[in-house]
């Protein structure tokens, strides 16, 4: 049984599913993968994560969603988890709020959809190291 | 006086010249005045003259009339041959009459230094003497002698100095008709002077007046074309923060296109590879478990939310714990991600197998190309949408012409393409009448409805109510747009419309945006009505149906 996970958060339904699926082709039993469709729910998978012990190690974030915008929900994370691996994975973000979320939440990478599954792999492989 | 000397030898077009070079006007009408007080004393000198050679001409006719009178007096005393008392009266009288015109023509001499004066006055004398003479013959009674020696000379002396007083005159009457006439030429010429400088004057008030028409001119054309193009550049900035969600829009289903297709690509390369290992690691039954597994999530739900997905995955785990499974966590998310539902009685015969994880993993992978074809469906549909938005959006008619406008369609428009930032917390409530297509400019009406409902995502700061709503009454139709923001403070409410007016922080609005729409809806005949108290805001746009 793993005992850490990578969480995905998008607003969008189907890239939570194909970027799981992608993850899990890459890292198979490895970690467990989660995903969530807001800032909000994505604090309620990483309190149930805590309880059950298991671990976050990187949490790939979309930018624009609703109520919270990515870079400032890495930023709330970053307090909380320092260690966490903040990634984002955007369609569209202003220069400033990459900057934010680089200066704020210590961000590791900044990924563009349409992205190239191997840049998210080779990103999260180095990351994990 | 030497600028008037220079501006009167110069050519009238070098004068013009010069003045257009803007010499003031006071510089002008100082030349012009001196000019008109010379040529008035020049006239009046000329007319004092003229007055005084008529003056003269008349003391000379008096002379004339005069002497003959003498003369004949003179002649009569001396064919009588005596001098009687009355006669040397009237002679006296006459004598004194011609003596004082003689003496104003003298004073006049004295004054002109006229030479043909002084010789009448010598032939005057002359013939004074010879008067003298025969009356002095005549008193002493020597008749006779009178007769025959001074008569014939007295008549020449009187006949030369007749005809000099005769000359004399016609001299004076002609200066003074000399005189009048330079009068008048100066008088003419005087008169043409004005006429020139007030033309002048006119000319270089006239050229003030068109130089200074055409500078008004181009500032209004400058002015025109920074006003087109600050329309420009709002249109522009309002595009620009368009951008900013219509990528994110096209991105995003572009991005979940790109994965599911290579999702697909590696889910059946797997599969392949394993399936001619089914009949050699599952038994008949628990064959027909998997194909019913393949079955039902071919016929699953697999894009539900992942709160959902989270339940069921978590009654999934509680199921499976009763077969044993060391991986039953990993196992419950495959049969999650494939939309199999609660019961998984079905399953016993496949989950008991020792092969159960390769089975499920291989019923997934031969149909997950069914999810992330309904992933890419959804996504085509989704940038397809967005597409058809910026087309309309975007679409003028070149022609310039009116044209029937579905006003309902047009804020669908631009509610799509502010559908990620209207994702943000804001309830959209639409209340749509079935009004007529109105006649008008299909592109400039979704920039009012872009401004209004891009103001209303401002003011509520990406937390709130939307309601838009459309009404048909009375030849008109109404759209309104409201929000439940902070609202318009009343001091402010008939600013708002004002171009250049904004309550946005510097750089970012660009106070255009209100007043292009109102001007637009100007355009369509129509006009705007505001209402607002803190918690609700509402723009009212009526246009004639």
């Amino acid at each position: 049984m793993p005992n850490a996970a990578i969480l995905c958060v998008d607003d969008e339904v189907s890239i939570l599913k194909v970027l799981k699926e992608q993850l899990k082709r890459c890292f198979g039993r490895q970690y467990i993968y989660e995903v969530a469709q807001s800032a909000a729910e994505a604090w309620v998978v990483i309190d149930e994560l805590e309880q059950e012990e298991i671990k976050i190690l990187v949490i790939v974030s979309d930018w624009l969603m609703p109520h919270i915008r990515g870079d400032e929900f890495l930023a709330q994370v970053h307090q909380r988890f320092p260690k966490i691996i903040k990634v984002m994975l955007t369609g569209q973000a202003d220069e400033a709020a990459i900057a934010y979320a680089y200066q704020q939440a210590n961000l590791y990478a900044c990924i563009h959809k349409p992205w190239e599954e191997q840049e998210l792999q080779q990103v999260i492989r180095t990351a994990l190291g | 006086m030497s600028y008037l000397a220079k501006f009167l030898s110069i050519r009238p077009s070098r004068a013009l010249a010069s003045l257009k070079e803007k010499q003031p006007v006071w510089a002008v009408l100082v030349a012009t005045s001196t000019v008109a007080i010379i040529c008035d004393s020049a006239i009046y000198q000329l007319n004092q003259m003229a007055e005084r050679s008529n003056e003269t001409r008349l003391l000379l006719t008096q002379a004339k009339e005069q002497m003959s009178r003498l003369k004949s007096l003179e002649w009569e005393s001396i064919s009588k041959g005596e001098i009687d008392d009355n006669l040397v009266e009237e002679l006296a009288e006459n004598q004194e009459a011609t003596e004082y015109i003689l003496g104003k023509l003298e004073a006049i001499d004295r004054r002109d230094n006229n030479d043909s004066l002084d010789r009448f006055f010598v032939a005057y004398s002359a013939y004074r003497d010879q008067v003298k003479e025969a009356l002095e013959l005549v008193s002493q009674g020597k008749i006779k002698e009178v007769l025959e020696i001074n008569a014939h000379a007295i008549d020449e002396v009187y006949d030369d100095l007749y005809s000099k007083i005769t000359r004399l005159e016609d001299r004076y009457v002609y200066r003074n008709q000399s005189t009048r006439a330079l009068a008048d030429f100066g008088t003419a010429t005087a008169l043409i002077l004005s006429a020139i400088t007030i033309g002048i004057l006119f000319h270089q008030f006239s050229q003030k007046l068109r130089h200074k028409k055409d500078e008004l001119e181009v500032a209004f054309g400058d002015l025109q074309q920074a006003q087109d193009q600050l329309i420009q550049q709002e249109k522009m900035a309002a595009l620009g923060q368009l951008i900013t969600g219509v990528s994110h829009e096209i991105n995003n289903p572009l991005g979940a296109i790109k994965a599911s297709a290579s999702n697909t690509e590696k889910a059946l390369q797997e599969a392949l590879l394993e399936l001619p290992l089914l009949h050699q690691y599952l038994s008949p039954e628990e064959r027909e478990s998997f194909f019913a597994l393949i079955t039902q999530a071919t016929n699953g739900q697999p894009l539900v939310d992942c709160q959902g997905s989270r339940d069921r995955k978590r009654k999934l785990v509680i199921q499976l714990q009763g077969y044993d499974l060391d991986d039953d966590r990993y196992i419950a998310d495959l049969l999650t991600d494939m939309g199999i539902s609660e019961n998984l009685d079905f399953l016993s015969p496949l989950l008991t197998s020792i092969h159960h994880e390769w089975a499920v993993q291989l019923a997934y992978n031969l149909t997950c190309s069914f999810v992330n074809n309904q992933i890419i469906l959804h996504a085509v549909d989704q940038s397809s949408k967005i597409v058809f938005a910026l087309k309309n959006y975007a679409r003028s008619d070149a022609s310039g012409n009116r044209q029937l406008v579905n006003v309902n369609n047009g804020l669908e428009t631009v509610l799509k393409i502010y559908h990620s930032q209207l994702k943000n917390n804001i309830h959209i409530i639409r209340d749509y009448q079935d009004i007529p297509d109105i006649l008008g400019y299909p592109d400039e009406l979704i920039q009012v409805w872009t401004n209004l409902i891009h103001n209303a995502i401002h003011a509520m700061a990406g937390n709130g109510t939307l309601t838009i709503s459309t009404r048909h009454q009375d030849h008109a139709i109404e759209v309104s747009i409201a929000d439940t923001g902070a609202g318009i403070p009343a001091d402010i409410q008939h600013k708002i419309f004002d171009a250049f007016f904004t309550t946005k922080p510097a750089g970012e609005g660009s106070g255009l945006g209100l007043y292009i729409s109102q001007k637009i809806l100007e355009k369509h005949n129509g006009r705007m009505a505001i209402e607002s108290q803190p918690g609700r805001t509402r723009f009212s746009v009526f246009l004639p149906a």
